[in-house]
């Protein structure tokens, strides 16, 4: 699990619902499969989706905790790190560069395989958004591996028979050529 | 346990080289991959640019104009040709090519291509008494379907018909040709530049009489007369092409700086003026341009070659080629700018007329 940054993250245990609200944003609390609880800021929970929805039966009150058994504390801070940073982005005029280099950072300490099971959580979760750009960053990532790199990644059996696979290469060969096979 | 969704979604980012090579990692992917679904889908992701080729029978350069990105391809050299090929048409990604061997007595190879894919198909001849081609198109729309047409126009030059022309079309799906329509007579009309529009092939002749082909009825018309010219005797047809579902037409008369763009209405009605066009300050711009006539009773003459019109949601725009330069010039509010910089093997400051444009977008649709 990693630890949060400066995002709208916290790890409480919060029992009972606080009484004093004025001028404070409502939150909502979460907990994900490993135990963790996080306090969102409404605005933030409300680019989730799935928490959107939950939150919107007329039965539910927001003091309830929502579980998430799918996901995993370290995704859920990486998750709240990019809809926090999507919704300050929101209100600014022209915050493409910005963007870019937010962008640029969210990915850098992760491995390919961090960044496919966060892209499994963004769809889970139902952020649009953040799935668009993490199926970008993750075929920005395999585009240049050969083919046993890619199965090892996605944890995919070769169900070719040696004969079979030759014919699917066959039609396009100078696709195996020239591939820049660095490590991550 | 991956969700085939974020799969799908992941594999629309890729280049068409990683799709290729990944049909291998399992029978899933290859599914994926090979589903016409998916071609379709990243057919709309794909953005399509525009190429450019000189034709001076071999294809020397190749580049991609308006965009920052690599050029989509650089040459045809997978196609095997000894003589090399020339690009007849693009169409939604797959190319009709033909050999530039030019010997008499001896066929023309045509081939169509996906230079994406790498793919090449030798067009069978067609077991058809006119033999000799006036004109060849490809079409194809992966909207609509996965197979592609070539409609070819044939003449015959029997003793007792002369002018008399037959139409036969192949297509991708049946992999045979068949005889479209029954002959007909089109005196004057020359076959080689039609434009795919509608479904239909049109041509436009010197004299400005048009036909068209709808290449699913098999039916042959023709297009609304076009628009008046006072004192002109013969048309000066200076672009005739299709972008963004319209049909174009451009005319340049004398040494006028104005013309009008002209588009077809969908119902075939008439030609409505779509744009006016103002190349003075271009010509300012270029003086390489202005070409005097030796006889000078103060005519000019002005080299600009249209190259092509691209038509969209977010701009209209003109690509043009002046001594020297390419130019896009925004139909909407009558700016240019230069294009470049467009790497040549030749010195193209004279070459007028040796450029050809066509709209390319990447596809992995099979020939």
């Amino acid at each position: 699990m990693s630890t949060s940054t400066d995002n709208n993250a916290s790890i409480t245990q919060e029992s009972g619902p606080s009484a004093a609200v004025q001028d404070i944003q409502k939150k909502i609390v979460v907990r994900t499969a490993d135990g963790e609880v996080f306090n969102l800021k409404e605005e933030v929970a409300m680019e989730i989706d799935i928490i959107k929805t939950f939150f919107q039966e007329d039965s539910i009150s927001y003091e309830t905790v929502m579980p998430l058994p799918n996901v995993e504390g370290w995704e859920m801070v990486k998750v709240i790190e990019y809809c926090t940073k999507h919704v300050e982005l929101k209100h600014k005029v022209d915050g493409y560069k910005e963007r870019k280099a937010f962008q640029a950072l969210f990915v850098q300490n992760l491995s390919t395989k961090s960044l496919l099971a966060l892209t499994n959580t963004a769809n889970y979760l139902e952020v649009k958004y953040l799935l668009d750009f993490l199926c970008q960053a993750v075929s920005e990532q395999i585009k240049n591996k050969d083919v046993d790199y890619v199965r090892e990644l996605f944890g995919v059996e070769n169900d070719f028979n040696d004969e079979e696979y030759e014919q699917v290469k066959a039609e396009a060969p100078w696709a195996h050529e020239n591939l820049n096979n660095d490590l991550h | 346990m991956f969700h085939q969704d974020v799969l799908t979604h992941i594999l629309l980012h890729l280049p068409v080289k990683s799709l290729l090579r990944f049909k291998c990692v399992s029978k899933q992917w290859l599914s994926v991959i090979s589903s016409p679904q998916f071609h379709h889908r990243r057919r709309r992701l794909a953005s399509s640019g525009i190429i450019l080729c000189q034709t001076t029978d071999l294809i020397h350069d190749i580049s991609l104009a308006g965009s920052n990105s690599d050029p989509p391809f650089t040459s045809l050299s997978f196609i095997d040709d000894s003589a090399g090929v020339k690009i007849l048409q693009s169409s939604n990604g797959l190319l009709l090519c033909c050999s530039s061997l030019h010997k008499v007595g001896i066929r023309r190879s045509y081939y169509i291509c996906n230079p994406s894919t790498k793919q090449v198909l030798i067009l069978p001849e067609a077991d058809c008494e006119s033999k000799t081609i006036s004109g060849v198109y490809l079409a194809f729309d992966s909207s609509k379907s996965p197979h592609y047409q070539v409609v070819s126009v044939r003449s015959c030059s029997s003793p007792s018909s002369s002018n008399s022309y037959r139409i036969v079309t192949y297509s991708s799906e049946t992999r045979a040709w068949r005889l479209s329509g029954s002959p007909f007579a089109a005196p004057d009309m020359a076959f080689d530049n039609g434009v795919l529009w509608n479904d239909a092939i049109h041509w436009i002749s010197p004299t400005g009489d048009s036909l068209c082909f709808d290449i699913d009825q098999e039916r042959l018309g023709t297009l609304p007369n076009l628009p008046s010219t006072e004192k002109w005797s013969n048309r000066r047809l200076r672009y005739f092409g299709e972008s963004g579902g319209h049909l174009h037409l451009i005319e340049v008369y004398g040494s006028a700086t104005q013309f009008h763009v002209f588009e077809m209405e969908r119902d075939y009605s008439s030609w409505l003026p779509k744009y006016q066009v103002d190349i003075a300050a271009i010509v300012d711009a270029f003086p390489l341009m202005v070409w005097n006539y030796p006889n000078a009773n103060d005519s000019v003459f002005y080299a600009f070659s249209l190259l092509f019109l691209k038509e969209d949601e977010e701009d209209s725009i003109l690509l043009l080629q002046v001594p020297g330069e390419f130019l896009s010039y925004n139909l909407r509010d009558g700016t240019f700018k230069k294009l470049g910089p467009i790497s040549t093997t030749t010195n193209i400051a004279f070459q007028i007329g040796c450029f050809h444009a066509y709209q390319f977008t990447e596809t992995l649709a099979s020939v």
